[in-house]
């Protein structure tokens, strides 16, 4: 299976989901500040990265974990993702993995969407970074809660 | 298997003209314009759709063409098709087409009912010549 976490710039809520799922960072308790600013792709891809799928690590299962920004588009990249896969599936010999795709988006509070503008769209990252990663650490409880969601029950967010 | 992807932004008519350009090479402008208009009748509910995604031919066995028409940038879409395409494996290529021509601005705004002019023309015909030349080099890898 291939497991992509998505969001709107593919660098703030969908990072710090996947490393939830990933186990870098806690299940019981929020993150220190530290601990999400050291995340490798958090507040660090820019506009032109989005709609890139960004391969994060390998679950405990062997699945691949991507990170994918799709600006205001994600509905739309996820019936394209599902259309082409269909038809893929159709050809004979082929085998096409499953993918899931878990949605982040609607889990970014407003902090972390004033501080991910700030910081990756005007560039000022000095301001934004600290206010998205605090925003982060208020949206964690949610986002933690998203990730169990997929770990008891994928189906849901697997593409058909 | 190669999934060959015909994109284009607003409107299904100029990824529909490169996948027909593409189906028959000979085709005269305007029966291609007829051909399109037709198709699009016969397969879509309105033109207004935001997104849709239909296979169009098989031109051989294991090569499909598939029309695409989104509302998001077309970069946007490639990168993400590209991005599939590393990770769907060997057995399945995706090769996404971008019909993104400058000449195309004019026709956004009069619409697309006198079909194509000569610019658009052009610029289909070096596109579906492109995605040729890229098919024969996924095939002899």
């Amino acid at each position: 299976m291939i497991i992509v976490f998505q969001c709107f710039g593919g660098t703030h809520t969908s990072v710090v989901a996947a490393s939830i799922y990933l186990g870098r960072l806690p299940r019981t308790g929020r993150p220190a500040l530290e601990q999400i600013l050291a995340l490798p792709y958090f507040d660090r891809n820019d506009a032109a990265s989005v709609g890139s799928l960004f391969f994060d690590g390998f679950d405990c299962r062997g699945n691949i974990v991507c990170i994918l920004g799709s600006g205001g588009w994600g509905s739309q990249i996820r019936n394209l993702l599902a259309s082409v896969l269909e038809l893929a599936r159709d050809g004979e010999s082929v085998v096409v993995p499953e993918v899931a795709v878990i949605d982040c988006l609607p889990e970014a509070g407003p902090a972390v969407r004033v501080g991910g503008f700030i910081s990756r769209r005007l560039g000022f990252t000095a301001l934004g970074r600290p206010l998205v990663s605090r925003g982060i650490i208020g949206s964690y409880p949610r986002l933690l809660k998203l990730v169990q969601r997929f770990e008891s029950d994928p189906a849901p967010f697997l593409l058909k | 298997m190669i999934i060959i992807v015909y994109c284009s932004r607003g409107s299904v008519f100029p990824a529909l003209l490169a996948a027909i350009s593409h189906c028959s090479p000979g085709l005269s402008p305007g029966r291609a314009w007829e051909e399109a208009k037709t198709w699009a009748g016969a397969n879509l509910t309105t033109e207004g759709e935001p997104f849709v995604f239909k296979p169009y031919a098989q031109t051989s066995p294991g090569e499909i063409i598939c029309i695409l028409k989104v509302a998001f940038p077309l970069p946007l879409l490639k990168r993400t098709l590209q991005g599939l395409d590393g990770l769907i494996g060997n057995s399945c290529s995706l090769l996404p087409a971008l019909c993104r021509f400058p000449c195309m601005a004019g026709r956004w705004r009069r619409g697309w009912g006198a079909g194509p002019g000569k610019a658009c023309q052009r610029e289909i015909a070096a596109l579906v010549d492109r995605t040729l030349l890229q098919v024969e080099l996924i095939k002899r890898q």
